[in-house]
């Protein structure tokens, strides 16, 4: 799971809110003059609940998505908190789905989209030729794409000598130091593929043999991480010298001065997803809803207040070069990065994970 | 505890019932209505479903429980909790005893203080705890710096890596489970039977040994039943302080919330849940037994 911090200058918030309101003034004389009437005619919800991973996140998605929307619609978006798989699920199954759309982790979208859970996603009304081919899947859409990075203290490693690729991250003699992962199957075991000579283009289904050798071969000198947090604390305390984290827990760090730097370079694509439970009662607005949010525009919005890279393939256009520079896949730094093949961890998650925490008693 | 108090004071209700139509031990009786709906709403019945789902996704009926045991390394994790959770109760009974014994004899300012340093880390949140214990546990962290820094090591303990640092948070946080019921026994001690022993002849050994401890056991089997069972369903500080070690805890959320199965992760639950079960009946008996027949919690 990508857990989002709040890399947000204090600014930010008044900004945010005055953009606001001008936009609900606007809002406002949009309904009364042009869909005011008909809107009750097609007795069109005055709201829709959106549950999103909250924080930063929600911060980013306000300005970008439920104010843009609420302009073209009338409609209100009302964050919510995280559901996650097992809510969804619960939701469906039970026959009480009450929320239309939902940012969600890409992994767990997979699940759902399996286990036949989710609504498949209407490209007539969305428009998949400017989105990147990974985004558009049949059951879900990707809505960002944030990393999972190689991060280092810069007390103990500078970007010449740090390990220069997987390879040497998992090569203790190569670079000496302690190292830390995300004590779980899914990044980790790709990471250790790579490391351990698995051809990024070739990832799936991943070299298991290879992976688990590799983390066999750094076991004296690994650290695990548990949360995000934990994870961005233990590179920034120096408690390890090099490690793994997401993008998005390092960025304010590094921005205000900790002794932490990370590299895009051979990261792993990790992103969140938006997806449509089976039997959403407005699922032709939650299109609509995701149609606005594909939009390159909202979608560069987005992607100025949080760096997390946009998926419509035009929004990097409306960025400058220093906003590009922070985004994981923009033209720049997505050069050796591969995307997580979330349905293949849908479909060997059970197998994986038995063997992962088999490896870990072992 | 609560609710064995409540059942008594419910039988008691019934017996004075068929005696007068209404008594003040009736409407206790009645008072228990609310409590038990809620709780058959909102516990029994969810944790029936959970059990029940235990028994489907599967071709047999024990289909789950199979995968189960014949999966060594699930196996491990269910071993291990169980393992941890044992050396988490002998330990917290070890330290906790002697301390439950001074503050029962203490009164006044020094009582009350003795209380607050039992409490204060009670009443603190169990994450705030465990990060606390990574800060003092980790590889550059206070206990290794201090090590490194007399010069009784010369590299860092790995306490983060191997379960050790698990260990020692949860037996600091599970430490007032096990000195509350301690104190509560103890406290209930007649100091006049010591004396007696000691007038009799024994010596201070003798007089704890054979009077001291029995009747003190009360406390002891309640702490430890608390603290045995509160370990095993241990999530936060497994998961953040587990090292390369899993609890069942952690493994449960993971077939329930990131790979979705259900009925695998509610037969680990069930599993939890009926040994759990087992083990209270186990303490039932043997508190009675100790208490002479009287049910527990009603020692003095």
């Amino acid at each position: 799971m990508v857990d989002h911090i709040a890399p947000q200058p204090p600014s930010a918030r008044r900004y945010t809110l005055s953009r606001r309101s001008l936009l609900t003034g606007v809002a406002a004389g949009l309904a009364g003059a042009a869909i005011g009437a008909p809107a009750v005619l097609r007795a069109q919800p005055s709201t829709m609940t959106v549950p999103n991973s909250g924080g930063a996140l929600e911060e980013a998605y306000k300005p970008a998505y439920f104010d843009t929307f609420k302009a073209k619609t009338g409609i209100q978006i009302l964050g919510a908190p995280y559901m996650d798989a097992a809510r969804v699920k619960a939701m469906v199954e039970n026959n009480a789905v009450d929320v239309d759309v939902l940012n969600i982790d890409a992994t767990e979208a997979a699940a759902l989209a399996r286990l036949g859970l989710l609504e498949p996603i209407d490209y007539g009304v969305i428009d998949k030729s400017v989105l990147l081919p990974q985004a558009a899947r049949e059951h879900y859409l990707l809505a960002d794409v944030a990393a999972y990075v190689m991060a280092w203290n810069t007390r103990s490693f500078d970007a010449q000598s740090r390990p220069k690729d997987w390879a040497e991250f998992f090569d203790a003699k190569a670079k000496p130091g302690q190292r830390s992962l995300w004590k779980l199957a899914p990044q980790t075991l790709e990471v250790a593929a790579m490391g351990l000579g698995q051809a990024r283009d070739k990832l799936y289904p991943i070299d298991l043999d290879r992976a688990f050798k590799g983390l066999d071969t750094i076991k004296p000198d690994l650290t695990w991480w548990t949360s995000g947090a934990q994870g961005a604390q233990l590179l920034i305390a120096g408690e390890v010298d090099v490690g793994t984290t997401w993008n998005g827990r390092l960025f304010k760090a590094k921005k205000d001065g900790a002794p932490v730097d990370y590299t895009f370079d051979n990261a792993l694509y990790v992103c969140d997803a938006m997806v449509i439970p089976k039997g959403a009662r407005n699922k032709k607005l939650a299109m609509e809803f995701l149609a606005n949010m594909m939009d390159a525009q909202n979608q560069a919005t987005f992607s100025k207040s949080i760096p997390y890279g946009p998926v419509n393939t035009k929004a990097f256009e409306l960025l400058d070069p220093a906003e590009r520079a922070l985004l994981p896949n923009s033209p720049e730094n997505g050069k050796t990065a591969v995307f997580q093949d979330f349905d293949y961890w849908a479909e060997s998650g059970p197998k994986v994970f038995d063997r992962f925490n088999a490896w870990l008693l072992g | 505890m609560t609710l064995q108090h409540g059942a008594r004071l419910a039988a008691d209700g019934r017996g004075h019932a068929r005696q007068r139509p209404w008594t003040p031990g009736r409407g206790n009786a009645l008072l228990l209505l609310l409590p038990l709906a809620l709780l058959a709403a909102f516990f029994v019945l969810p944790l029936a479903v959970v059990v029940a789902q235990s028994f489907s996704g599967s071709a047999t009926l024990f289909g789950q429980y199979a995968a189960i045991l014949t999966n060594q390394a699930t196996l491990a994790v269910v071993i291990y909790t169980f393992w941890t959770a044992l050396l988490v109760t002998l330990a917290t009974l070890v330290l906790g005893y002697p301390v439950a014994f001074m503050v029962s004899r203490a009164s006044g300012g020094l009582l009350h203080l003795c209380l607050a340093l039992v409490l204060v880390p009670f009443w603190t949140s169990t994450v705030i705890r465990t990060y606390a214990w990574i800060v003092i546990l980790q590889r550059r962290g206070v206990l290794n710096d201090m090590l490194i820094g007399t010069g009784l090591i010369d590299r860092p303990l790995k306490l983060m890596t191997d379960g050790v640092g698990m260990q020692i948070a949860m037996i600091h946080i599970m430490l007032p489970f096990m000195i509350l019921p301690l104190l509560n026994a103890m406290r209930g001690i007649d100091g006049t039977v010591l004396r007696a022993a000691a007038v009799l002849g024994a010596n201070p050994w003798r007089q704890f040994v054979h009077v001291y401890l029995p009747l003190s056991m009360s406390g002891v089997s309640a702490g430890s039943v608390l603290v045995f069972i509160s370990s095993l369903g241990f999530y936060i500080t497994p998961a953040l302080l587990g090292g390369q070690r899993t609890m069942i805890a952690v493994l449960i959320e993971q077939q329930a919330s990131r790979l979705l199965d259900w009925p695998l992760a509610s037969a680990l639950a069930t599993i939890v849940l009926a040994l759990t079960c087992v083990l209270f009946v186990v303490y039932e008996r043997a508190a009675t037994r100790l208490a002479g027949g009287r049910p527990s919690g009603e020692v003095a």
